[in-house]
């Protein structure tokens, strides 16, 4: 019973130092036990593997589900999807003038802007030690000083040219309320043939809405859409919602 | 307010909740992709690393690994992916010379440092108890579940199953395993 209970514990991740000690030797010189131990180790590999794919089926479904309702957006159906807009738009705006209700761009923004996570600069235990600007200025991003992770990037733009340098003064610019700013340093990742142009292009028409220039921000999410690359559904919504 | 949804999400994907299981997937599906999309890789390869990270994060969830939410959602399933990609292009036998790439998975991000993010391919032994795994009844796929895959202890088996006793839990979990070694045992192929 005791070596039940080591090798249950083995699995729960909770022998001691002790049981540890014990575990091993067991391993060593009982051969019973190493072959209930190799058992369980290879039954649990095959639990692991059943249920991943359990999960992994599921995710298929997932995307399933996706390419028949993305059938219909097939180009070849455009003149019907022109069509069905028409008559969606009459709809809505049938709906907007009998109830009075009007979206504000204020709620189309916070119901779009959602900040982009740090992707670039990996914070680990192990480089606590790391002091570079890159990792001052992803700490203040992580962790919302925004004021701080833009004077970082400023220094860190000097030393490298790098986009993504960019593009996070960008984010930062935008989640701290610099809209303007936030629009400017976009517009020159959206010039240059990075890879955070879509994304750029994303985060510029959103800070146009802020700025109630609903005009330009519609120019963009048009050109985001020819790209088609990124937040192709959201900026579909917003357009329906903004023209 | 993002970090507060982030959390809602966490917790009820800890507890099993299916629409968060499908919502977060679908919520990160495009950064992903997106992110993935710089790395020579194509689009249906990209979608299934995406999907092999899901499931390890949902893994490493259920196992408990993750237990607190360190940083955002979306930046767990970057940081795995990271691994899953280079272990993708390996698997490829592509040249990963792309710097960005290797300085980026050098360390593992501290997030998941502790996570379980390597998948074995199963040995012929293995893939035969997954086999009789999958024909068991559903109180032994259940017991072993729970044990093996989620790593519950007996007692957390115990309550969660709704079992009288540790002892039951253990008993049962001894006859379950009997049945898989008898079943490979006396299979035509051992």
């Amino acid at each position: 019973m005791e070596k039940e209970n080591l090798i249950d514990k083995y699995f729960a991740g909770s022998l001691s130092l002790e049981e540890q000690v014990l575990f091993e030797n067991f391993l060593k010189v009982d051969s019973d036990f190493k072959i209930q131990f190799e058992l369980e180790k290879n039954v649990k590999a095959a639990v692991k593997g059943s249920e991943r794919e359990i999960l992994k089926r599921k995710l298929q479904g997932f995307e399933e589900g996706r390419s028949v309702s993305s059938k219909t957006k097939n180009t070849f159906w455009i003149p019907l999807r022109i069509a069905a807009s028409i008559v969606i738009l009459l709809s809505a705006s049938w709906f907007l003038f009998n109830f009075g209700f009007l979206a504000t761009t204020d709620t189309l923004y916070d119901a779009n802007y959602e900040q982009y996570p740090n992707t670039v600069y990996t914070i680990t235990r192990g480089e606590s030690n790391d002091t570079s600007i890159e990792r001052k200025a992803f700490e203040a991003y992580e962790s919302g000083e925004y004021q701080i992770a833009i004077d970082y990037l400023k220094k860190l733009k000097t030393e490298t040219g790098l986009d993504y340098v960019d593009f996070y003064l960008g984010q930062s610019y935008l989640a701290n309320g610099d809209t303007q700013e936030a629009i400017d340093t976009f517009e020159k990742i959206g010039l240059i043939n990075s890879d955070y142009r879509a994304e750029a292009l994303w985060y510029q028409a959103l800070a146009y809405l802020k700025l109630e220039q609903n005009e330009k921000s519609i120019t963009l999410l048009n050109i985001l859409l020819k790209e088609g690359t990124y937040k192709m559904n959201a900026a579909t919504n917003l357009l329906d919602k903004l023209e | 307010m993002e970090r507060q949804t982030d959390q809602s999400l966490f917790e009820a994907l800890k507890e099993g909740s299916e629409i968060a299981f499908k919502k977060v997937y679908e919520d990160n599906r495009d950064l992903f992709l997106n992110f993935a999309k710089r790395y020579d890789l194509g689009d249906d390869e990209i979608l299934d690393v995406y999907q092999d990270t899901y499931v390890a994060l949902y893994e490493n969830i259920e196992n408990g690994k993750c237990t607190e939410l360190k940083s955002s959602l979306s930046t767990y399933l970057i940081s795995i992916g990271k691994y899953k990609i280079m272990e993708r292009l390996r698997k490829n036998n592509k040249k990963i010379n792309n710097e960005f790439i290797l300085s980026s998975v050098v360390d593992v991000d501290i997030e998941i440092e502790d996570f379980d993010i390597v998948y074995e391919v199963l040995s012929p032994e293995q893939k035969l108890l997954k086999q009789y795994f999958e024909r068991l009844g559903d109180k032994c796929k259940r017991i072993l579940t729970l044990f093996y895959y989620k790593q519950y202890n007996i007692n957390q088996i115990m309550v969660a199953g709704g079992y009288n006793s540790e002892n039951v839990v253990k008993s049962q979990k001894s006859r379950c395993l009997k049945t898989l070694k008898e079943a490979i045992k006396n299979d035509p192929s051992t």
